[in-house]
C-alpha cells in the first residue's frame, strides 16, 4: 500500500472505521517531507531529553486540550517510546 | 500509548493519522538525529574506525592497526554487520597471509548509540572496559564508543 493511504475499514470493510496506521522510519522520512506532523505524545520531560526533529509535543493525556494547536489539513504521524 | 493518542485524533475527524509504532527507541538506536538534553553514545562514537573483511590477509590488518593508533580493527561482512574483531595480539602472532577470520574474536559485545553515555561509561569502568562496539540493531557498525572520550 503506497504511503499516504490508511487503512480503511481496518479489516471490516463495510462500516467506515479509519484505522491509523503503523509506519516504520523510511515511511516517516517520506512522510514528514511531504508535510506531515510530527507530535510526541510523551511527557514533557521524555520530549525535552530527546525527540525527532521537528516534533511538537503534545502528551497523551493533554492531546484533546491540544488539538487546537495542529493542522487539521496535514497528516498526523504520532509516537512515542516504543510500541509498548 | 501512540495508537490510544493516533485513535483519539482519528475519532476527532483528523486524517489520515500514522503511527511511528517502534517509536522514539527506534530511531535513536538507529543513529539518527534527534533534538533535546540527552548526552548518547552515538554522540562521542569514533566514526571511521578500522575495518576489515574475514578474508582479508593479517598482515593487511595489522597496517590498519597501525595507521588507526588504536583498536581493534573490525571484521565487517559485505552488509557491514560486525562479524568480530581483530586485536593486535593475536594478529602479530598470526603469518601474514592469515586470513582476520581466524584469529578475530567472534561475538564481540555491542551496545546501540542511543545508550546514555554517562551510564555506559560507568558500566565500562566497573567492568574494567575501556572500548565497547557501537552498532545499529541490525548489527551494521557505527563505530566504537571509548569511555575516556567522555571527558575529553
Amino acid at each position: 500500500m503506497p504511503v499516504g493511504e490508511p487503512l480503511r475499514g481496518g479489516g471490516r470493510a463495510g462500516i467506515g472505521v479509519i484505522m491509523p496506521t503503523g509506519i516504520g522510519r523510511d515511511e516517516l522520512r517520506e512522510l514528514t517531507g511531504q508535510g506531515a506532523q510530527l507530535v510526541e505524545v510523551l511527557p514533557a520531560g521524555d520530549y525535552d531529553w530527546a525527540h525527532l526533529p521537528g516534533a511538537v509535543n503534545h502528551p497523551l493525556k493533554e492531546l484533546d486540550a491540544r488539538t487546537g494547536q495542529l493542522d487539521r489539513s496535514r497528516p498526523v504521524i504520532v509516537y512515542c517510546h516504543d510500541w509498548s | 500509548m501512540s495508537p490510544r493518542a493516533a485513535w483519539r485524533l482519528e475519532a476527532t475527524g483528523f486524517g489520515p493519522v500514522y503511527d511511528y509504532v517502534a517509536g522514539k527507541a527506534d530511531w535513536l538506536a538507529a543513529d539518527l538525529p534527534f533534538e533535546g538534553t540527552a548526552q548518547l553514545a552515538g554522540m562521542f562514537t569514533r566514526r571511521g574506525v578500522a575495518t576489515t573483511g574475514e578474508r582479508a590477509p593479517v598482515a593487511e590488518a595489522l597496517r590498519l592497526l597501525a595507521a588507526q593508533g588504536f583498536g581493534p580493527v573490525l571484521v565487517l561482512n559485505q552488509a557491514g554487520v560486525v562479524m568480530g574483531a581483530a586485536y593486535r595480539d593475536p594478529l602479530a602472532a598470526a603469518p601474514g597471509e592469515a586470513e582476520v577470520g581466524t584469529v578475530m574474536r567472534p561475538g564481540v559485545s555491542t551496545v546501540r548509540p542511543s545508550e546514555d553515555a554517562a551510564a555506559l561509561a560507568h558500566r565500562m569502568g566497573h567492568a574494567q572496559v575501556t572500548r565497547v562496539v557501537v552498532t545499529r540493531a541490525d548489527g551494521t557498525l557505527i563505530g566504537l564508543f571509548f569511555a575516556a572520550d567522555m571527558n575529553s
